[in-house]
């Protein structure tokens, strides 16, 4: 990273499409969560703006993928697997746990600013399961006990 | 002093497993020359390290810091060929894993990388179709459909522009292998792209890879650079351009017209058929949507012959089949066999039989819209056809064991959920029919339900089977159903009078 | 009835009127059914009058499939797959009502009665739906259900999200059919539902007043539920009968079907078998005819007494004006008297006032507002085609290879075209657009040819030019149909693309690129507006058009032609039958003998040879005293002709004006003798849309206390005055022109029953009409090339006047205002603006927003100025639909030579900034609220 982080605008003029090219709504707002760690509801009359797209197109997309969030998360995001491979290996526990750990609302982000908890299905790390996940690091065979330990490399 | 080569993967479960903390250690050992290579699979023996033997690899399982210097050393360890949970499969789209450098291209080309493609760009489109029509591969994505047909629907369909789209969706919890592939062998998936888009005649290609998989779509995007430097992307007089493209965690994105409308940058809502993606997809354009692992098959049929492949296999199940063995077994982990074994074989020669302390109760092929087996139940053959008639699917290749501790209603209740929350919303049936499920089966949960109410279950899930858009309604209920099928007790247990 | 996967086959089959409908034979429920190819099992089966339950689909949208009611069987298929998705194949058994579609059908109404909300508010369509499947209760027990909230922010209809049922077709018709693209399908899974914008992000509901909706209402039309309903109908409660009619604004023609209850229109709905519309409307002809029962409508005669109003009987005033007219005849002969006829009356009514000028006053002293429109278009086509009217149909849109838009803005001045356009661009048909300003067609056109004001004729040679020197001639065509190639080859030699970029500031390569996509496409069909026509060289810039059609073979074929958006909703008719100095009905040359003759024979009058005054040279004559008697009819000069100071001075030197109008019009303040007017809604009669095509009006409802229509009017005059007209119906008056008219030959009240209408010519009772014009020959047996050199507009801006001023329409309000401002059109748009360039508005410090006095060599105007993307730097534009910005205070008398058509288009004009303490409330009032709506 050399230059400083490109504003949300110079972000979505990045992605302007060249006369005759095809907007792409979707991975504009991907572009802008990626940097801004969200969407802000405000972006969204730039985008259609820029992309020559309407803002419901645009309030359409933001609103259908759950991944795209209009609010900034806390610092540090942690995915609880709900796939079937972790519920057959008792991901309900973990789940318990991390909330327990980190504090009240197990989904959204909790009260604690510091964590918000997510439910999500499947990794990919089912050989391993039960998973959680971290920021972008994966625990697999995680027991309930380990938890505190896990997230105070965290705090 | 003699410096010890170790592999050790760098797979995300293996890493998941503990893979970094020892390749801190080793790096920083003088005598140690530390190969990060991809994983064989085998996920209950990791973390691993394998090293040069006599004759082969040997290994050492579940390593710890401890065990560190005993290996330098080279005291201990076990030939990888004794594993029979190894040496028990056929390993054609997995031949490298655990052997290769994922982004080593001289290694792929090595051990017959792009031969296929070699051969492909000799031969007619015709020709390389006929070539699938012999193997009688058919797509590993889930519908099972015939790959030479779709590639035939969509070459014989003029247009200006054509397009290649990997489905690397993989939303099917309890599977991983497309994942292994682009982390573990990602010039596989290029060199099948490249030979069905010279067969089509596509423009661009497009891989679109779940959020979930960051390293995955770092490992595929880094190949494909390779593969351009090295000049392996020209096809046809041009470069042919293969982007990777990350989805927002909806699970019907993974429905091929749904990943189309992602991938346009649209709602990820599924479309109806006709028009199928072969002759009008991506932008209205004849488009190839198929997984990953179909792309990652046709390289070897291309270099060995359709003749050879479809000798594997059964009949109207020709080649082999990833199976991704989760849950409360012994033994989780990737295994690569012909069709034709029965599901009871798999779970005890692979799976190793339940995991310390677990009594067996069911097991779910297929992915969350799988059909669930009780124990009598589990003689069935591994192929579409038997599965079929039991009206259940492989889908995807993933089995879950669940033990004995399990409670059903919460099960289908957790399933149902998942229906409800993944629906794209557009289709009565499931729109509405998998939230009014859900709520059926909170009712018997709070034991508040009639047997009134699970007739009425029952009569809601053959409306989502029958009337569903898409297959995702179309198979919501059957997990549900085959739960209440088998373990009835449990839900009159529960209901009312 | 079209269905969307005919308008596909029509756009990708080669020569549509040509192809050959090959047919699918298949059999449904037993019975034998032929359906056309691309079509679905669901439209087959309705066109066999087979009706398999649905909700999701609809014939003017594309296949979806999401409600899945329609599911059916087809034999040695498994499955049940949805008819609406499903291709009808030959051979094909369908069952649509097996008893296991029908038990499923039964669930899925029942899963949608679960989700509304429980105090029996459930939308009717559900409730019949579940009597006719014999569902009778719902088994869920407590679930949740819809979100109950309304969305009634647009002034004309709201959403209620309770009886939804979320199957976006009103997502999919602002889409597919609108284009505008204001709604969108919210959220997913359950909780899938339509929202207008984006406001729902913030949490607030009232999605459509933020939105970009224009209102059309094609949503409305297309909800199967009332989940989105027209306000009236809330009000009111639903028409108990409807009556077929034509709306009366543009010249689009749409036909309506106007819901009436308790003897008041309650809703206007746009008729499916509308062959100009094909069931869809714009805002101001579904939602803008409340007028009619507006407080301040005129309801009786009313004579000037000094400066104040005196109501009076129609007896004393019929007989007042008889007097007068006979009066001023005797005194001071025939010449000394005109009549202006309205273009928004019906053919019937503009007949009679040209055969009353004609026989009782023996005068040509008659024109209609088609002078100041398109008048340029009608010289200028008789002159290289022999006839003025549009070449092509509307349907043309669903044949054209390429479309060219010169002048024109048809998304806001004729929408359902415009829609059209935007679908065709839509499948991929390639879009020009030639205009100053950015507009919407050209913010999406492939190509858009920016030229600075008053320069098409070099623009157009320019393309000429590239065209003549790349061999692009269709030279097949101009040796067998066209004379004067040469000149017009000629003309061009040295209009180079370089030359012309310096001209008109387009890049020579969009020039060179435009040219060669317009000759190349195969067919090209050419739309303009008064961008073309009312400039200095008006008729010339028409010409110029032409030209390039016939060098390229653009003519006479389906899907091509040179088609002027004719703008009134009649003024294509005034003009055909006979409202014009020149012409008698149907273009014919007054000094013809024959004709002479026949009108001697039919009306027991000599036909005036003598070419009459147009309106400009009346004003010209008031002002010098020959003019002593003026009939206006419908038509509000005093807001809306040019140089409106010379136009009152003119009108007050008139000694008798009458005026005839629904309202009190700025021209009505002058008369001596007011009459009121009979609305569309309220007489019968017929329209001449854009396409030549003659439509019937309707009495839907009577006139306020017996309101007399314009035509019963000039009936009561002319007998009083010694020529007894007796018509007893409309129908007799067509029957007269269809007789003395042989393009009308063919034209009668019954052949009009068919909802089709006629398009002219109609050259006998057998004769189907004519929908292409020019196909094996020209009027004049062959076209003529015209070479036509480029001439600077009449001003330049200058030191003094900076700013080249543009005037013209905006979506929302319609001409002089006096209906639109009449209805709740005002809460979106209540004020005319001034649209200027950011950088100008900045240059000036100007904030959006801001009073600025607008100052000309004439006059002057105070206007709110607003920052647009859509005009050029040093350009302003402005619409004219407020009397009090007196936009035409600014604008000369300065016309195009031979038709007369007025230099709207061009003006030097200062921009003045105003403080507010500078303006008198009255101004004050006017624009403090500014509500205002840019369609970008
Ligand atoms: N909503 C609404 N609809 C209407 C009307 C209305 O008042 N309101 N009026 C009706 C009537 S009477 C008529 S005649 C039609 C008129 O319909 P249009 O012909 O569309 O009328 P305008 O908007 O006046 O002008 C069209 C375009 O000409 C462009 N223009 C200006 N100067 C030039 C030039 O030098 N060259 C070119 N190429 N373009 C130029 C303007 O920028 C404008 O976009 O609309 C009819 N429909
Ligand atoms: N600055 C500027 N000025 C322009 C233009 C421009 O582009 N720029 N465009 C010019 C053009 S193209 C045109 S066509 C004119 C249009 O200008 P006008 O013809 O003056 O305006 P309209 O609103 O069409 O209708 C005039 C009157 O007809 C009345 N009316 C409607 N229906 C009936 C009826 O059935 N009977 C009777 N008796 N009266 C009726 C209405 O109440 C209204 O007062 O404006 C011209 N003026
Ligand atoms: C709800 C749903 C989810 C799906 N998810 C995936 C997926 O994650 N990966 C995939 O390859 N196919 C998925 N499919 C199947 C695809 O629709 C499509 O059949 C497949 O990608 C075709 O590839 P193939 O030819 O290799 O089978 C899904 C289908 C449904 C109905
Ligand atoms: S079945 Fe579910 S996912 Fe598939 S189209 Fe219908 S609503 Fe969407
Ligand atoms: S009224 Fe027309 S523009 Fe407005 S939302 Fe409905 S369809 Fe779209
Ligand atoms: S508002 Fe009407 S058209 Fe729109 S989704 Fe709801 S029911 Fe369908
Ligand atoms: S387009 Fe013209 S004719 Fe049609 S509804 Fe609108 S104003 Fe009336
Ligand atoms: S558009 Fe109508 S009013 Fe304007 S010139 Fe043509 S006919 Fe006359
Ligand atoms: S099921 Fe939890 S990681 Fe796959
Ligand atoms: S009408 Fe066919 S699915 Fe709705
Ligand atoms: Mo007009």
């Amino acid at each position: 990273m050399s230059k400083h982080p490109p504003t949300p605008i110079e972000l979505i003029e990045s992605c302007r499409p060249q006369p005759m090219a095809r907007p792409n709504v979707l991975k504009t707002l991907l572009v802008i969560q990626q940097t801004c760690g969200h969407v802000p509801v405000a972006a969204v009359q730039e985008v259609a703006r820029v992309l020559g797209v309407t803002e419901a197109d645009v309030a359409g997309v933001l609103s259908y993928y759950p991944d795209l969030r209009t609010a900034p998360p806390a610092r540090h995001v942690i995915r609880v697997c709900m796939g079937e491979s972790c519920t057959a290996n008792h991901c309900a526990a973990v789940l318990r746990a991390v909330v327990d750990s980190v504090g009240q609302g197990n989904d959204g982000t909790a009260s604690d600013a510091r964590f918000t908890v997510e439910k999500v299905y499947c990794m990919g790390n089912c050989a391993l399961s039960p998973t959680v996940v971290v920021g972008q690091d994966v625990y697999g065979r995680v027991e309930p006990l380990l938890i505190p330990s896990i997230l105070e490399r965290y705090r | 002093m003699t410096i010890a080569r170790l592999y050790l993967s760098n797979d995300t479960s293996s890493r998941a497993a503990g893979a970094d903390r020892l390749a801190k250690r080793l790096g920083e050992q003088a005598d140690v020359q530390l190969v990060r290579t991809s994983s064989r699979g085998a996920f209950y023996l990791e973390p691993m390290i394998e090293r040069d033997g006599p004759e082969g690899r040997l290994l050492w399982p579940h390593v710890t810091l401890e065990d560190l210097p005993g290996i330098i050393a080279g005291r201990g360890g076990r030939s990888v060929d004794s594993v029979s949970y190894l040496a028990g499969q056929t390993r054609l789209i997995f031949s490298n894993f655990g052997i290769t450098e994922p982004l080593a291209l001289d290694e792929y080309q090595a051990r017959g990388g792009f031969k296929g493609l070699e051969t492909a760009l000799a031969m007619t489109p015709e020709a390389i179709i006929g070539e699938l029509k012999l193997s009688r591969l058919r797509g590993r994505g889930g519908a099972a459909f015939p790959v030479w047909n779709k590639w035939q629907a969509a070459q014989q369909t003029d247009a200006d522009e054509k397009y290649v789209v990997v489905n690397a969706d993989e939303g099917d919890a309890g599977t991983y292998c497309d994942r292994m592939v682009m982390e573990g062998d990602p010039f596989r998936l290029i060199e099948g792209i490249l030979i069905c888009a010279h067969a089509i005649g596509a423009t661009k290609g497009y891989i679109y890879c779940r959020q979930e998989y960051p390293a995955a779509a770092w490992a595929i995007r880094t190949a494909i650079q390779k593969a351009d430097e090295a000049e392996l992307l020209e096809l046809d007089g041009r470069t042919f351009s293969i982007e990777v493209v990350t989805g927002a965690g909806s699970y019907v994105c993974g429905e091929e017209t749904a990943l189309l409308e992602s991938l346009e940058g649209r709602r990820g809502v599924v479309r109806a058929k006709p028009p199928y993606p072969a002759v009008a997809g991506l932008y209205q354009k004849p488009t190839i949507v198929s997984n990953v692992l179909t792309f990652a098959t046709v390289p070897n049929i291309l270099a060995r012959g359709g003749v050879w492949y479809a000798s594997l296999g059964t009949e109207r199940s020709s080649g082999t089949i990833a199976l991704q063995i989760g849950g409360r077994v012994k033994q989780p982990g990737l295994v690569e066999i012909p069709f034709g074994m029965t599901l009871r074989q798999v779970l005890d020669e692979f799976g190793g039989g339940m995991a310390p302390g677990a009594r067996f109760k069911a097991v779910q092929v297929g992915g969350p819209l799988g059909s669930l087996f009780p124990e009598s139940k589990l003689d069935v053959r591994i192929c579409y056809d038997a599965f079929a008639e039991a009206g259940a699917i492989l889908g995807h290749g993933g089995i879950v064991v669940y033990d004995d501790s399990t409670d059903m209603v919460e099960l289908s209740r957790h399933l149902m959920a998942f229906t409800a929350d993944e629906s794209c919303g557009k289709c009565t049936p499931c729109r509405i029919g998998s939230i009014r499920g859900r709520e059926i089966l909170e009712l018997v949960q709070s034991g508040r339900a009639t047997p009134d109410d699970l007739s009425l279950l029952a009569d809601l899930g053959e409306t989502m089977k029958i009337a569903s858009l898409c297959a995702f309604g179309g198979r919501a209920p059957y997990p549900v159903l085959t739960a209440i099928e088998h373990f009835p007790e449990e839900f009159r247990r529960k209901v009312r009078g | 009835m079209k269905h969307k996967s005919e308008l596909r086959n029509a756009a990708s089959s080669p020569s549509p009127r040509a192809s050959s409908p090959s047919t699918v034979a298949l059999t449904i429920d037993g019975r034998p059914v032929t359906a056309r190819p691309g079509d679905t099992i669901y439209i087959a089966a309705k066109r066999a009058g087979i009706s398999i339950p649905s909700l999701c689909a609809s014939d003017h949208l594309a296949p979806f499939g999401s409600c899945r009611l329609c599911i059916c069987e087809i034999e040695g298929r498994p499955g049940t797959p949805a008819s609406c998705t499903t291709p009808a194949q030959e051979g094909m058994r369908v069952s649509t009502g097996g008893e296991i579609v029908q038990h499923h059908r039964r669930n899925i109404v029942e899963l949608f009665l679960s989700e509304q909300s429980e105090q029996g508010q459930q939308a009717q369509t559900l409730a019949d739906l579940a009597r006719s499947l014999g569902l009778r209760k719902v088994r869920y027990r407590d679930p949740e259900r819809r979100m109950a909230y309304e969305d009634t922010s647009n002034p004309f209809f709201s959403f209620r999200n309770d009886i939804c049922v979320s199957c976006a077709r009103c997502v999919r018709a602002c889409e597919e059919i609108q284009g505008t693209n204001a709604l969108t399908m919210m959220g997913r899974a359950f909780w899938t539902t339509p929202v207008a914008g984006a406001a729902f992000l913030s949490g607030s509901p009232d999605g459509f007043a933020a939105s970009n909706c224009v209102s059309c209402g094609a949503c409305v039309k297309e909800c199967p539920t009332g989940a989105l309903t027209e306000k009236t109908v809330l009000e009111h409660g639903p028409p108990d009968r409807f009556v077929r009619t034509t709306c009366a604004y543009c010249g689009v023609g749409c036909a309506f079907d106007a819901g009436v209850r308790d003897g008041q229109v309650v809703q206007m709905i746009p008729a499916d078998d509308g062959p100009s519309n094909l069931g869809h409307a714009c805002m101001k002809g579904r939602f803008g005819w409340t007028y009619i029962t507006a407080e301040d409508r005129v309801r009786t005669p009313l004579l000037r007494e000094g400066n104040t109003w005196k109501e009076i009987s129609w007896e004393t005033a019929l007989d007042r004006i008889a007097q007068e007219f006979s009066r001023i005849k005797t005194e001071h002969g025939p010449d000394a008297l005109a009549t202006i006829s309205s273009s928004r009356g019906t053919n019937e009514e503009n007949y009679l006032f040209g055969k009353f000028m004609r026989c009782v006053i023996g005068t040509n002293h008659i024109d209609n507002c088609a002078r100041v429109c398109h008048s340029a278009t009608v010289t200028g086509m008789m002159e290289t085609l022999g006839a003025s009217a549009a070449t092509n149909s509307i349907e043309d849109f669903d044949h054209a290879r390429l479309i060219m838009v010169v002048g024109a803005n048809p998304t806001e001045s004729h929408p359902v075209v415009g829609a059209r356009i935007k679908q065709a661009h839509r499948r991929g048909v390639p879009l020009i657009v030639i205009d100053p300003r950015r507009t919407e067609l050209a913010r999406l056109a492939d190509l858009h040819l920016q030229l600075e004001p008053g320069t098409n004729v070099a623009l157009l040679n320019g393309m000429g030019h590239v065209i003549a020197k790349e061999g692009l001639i269709d030279h097949v065509f101009t040796n067998k149909r066209t004379d004067g190639l040469d000149e017009w080859v000629k003309t061009v030699a040295d209009c180079t693309p370089e030359k012309t970029e310096q001209i008109t500031g387009v890049p020579a390569y969009l020039i060179r690129d435009a040219a060669r996509r317009y000759a190349l496409s195969g067919s090209s069909l050419s739309v303009h507006g008064l961008g073309v026509t009312e400039h200095r060289w008006g008729s010339h810039g028409v010409i110029a058009l032409v030209n390039l059609a016939l060098a390229t073979g653009n003519v006479g074929r389906p899907g091509t032609g040179i088609n002027p958006l004719r703008g009134q909703n009649n003024v294509q008719g005034a003009s055909d039958v006979g409202c014009l100095p020149t012409y008698f009905a149907g273009y014919q040359p007054l000094d013809d003998p024959k004709l002479a003759a026949l009108h001697q024979q039919i009306t027991g009058r000599p036909l005036p040879a003598k070419r009459g005054m147009k309106t400009p040279d009346m004003w010209d004559a008031a002002l010098d005293g020959r003019l002593k008697a003026l009939w206006i009819i419908g038509y509000d000069v005093a807001q809306t002709d040019p140089n409106l100071k010379k136009v009152h001075e003119a009108l007050r030197q008139v000694e008798f004006l009458v005026v005839q109008d629904l309202f009190m019009s700025e021209t009505a303040k002058f008369a001596h003798l007011v009459l009121p007017g009979a609305s569309f809604l309220e007489k019968d009669g017929t329209f001449t849309n854009l396409e030549r095509r003659i439509q019937r009006i309707r009495k839907a409802v009577d006139p306020p206390n017996g309101i007399l229509p314009d035509w019963r009017v000039a009936c009561e005059v002319s007998t009083r005055m010694g020529y007894p007209m007796r018509y007893r119906y409309p129908s007799e008056i067509m029957d007269e022109i269809a007789r003395l008219t042989p393009m009308f030959a063919g034209v009668s009240y019954d052949r009009l029953e068919d909802h089709a209408g006629l398009q002219w010519p109609v050259l006998g009772p057998s004769h189907d009409g004519t929908s292409l014009m020019h196909r094996e020959t020209f009027p004049k047996g062959k076209a003529r090339f015209v070479g036509v050199d480029y001439l600077p507009p009449g001003e330049a801006a200058n030191e003094d006047y900076p700013f080249v001023l543009t005037t013209g329409r905006i979506l929302q309000h319609y001409n002089c205002g006096a209906q639109t401002r009449r209805t709740d059109i005002l809460e979106v748009v209540d004020t005319d603006v001034l649209e200027m360039h950011p950088a100008d508005m900045e240059r000036l410090h100007l904030d959006d927003g801001a009073i600025v006095r607008l100052v000309s060599a004439r006059g002057q105007a105070l206007l709110p100025a607003v920052s647009s993307p859509r005009v050029l730097q040093g350009h302003v534009f402005t619409s004219f639909h407020f009397p009090a910005s007196t936009v035409n205070e600014l604008l000369s008398s300065s016309a195009d030579e031979s038709s007369k058509c007025p230099e709207y288009k061009v003006s030097a004009v200062r921009v003045e900034p105003v403080e507010r303490e500078e303006l008198d409330s009255e101004d004050e009032a006017e624009l403090r609220h500014m509500r205002r709506r840019l369609i970008l």
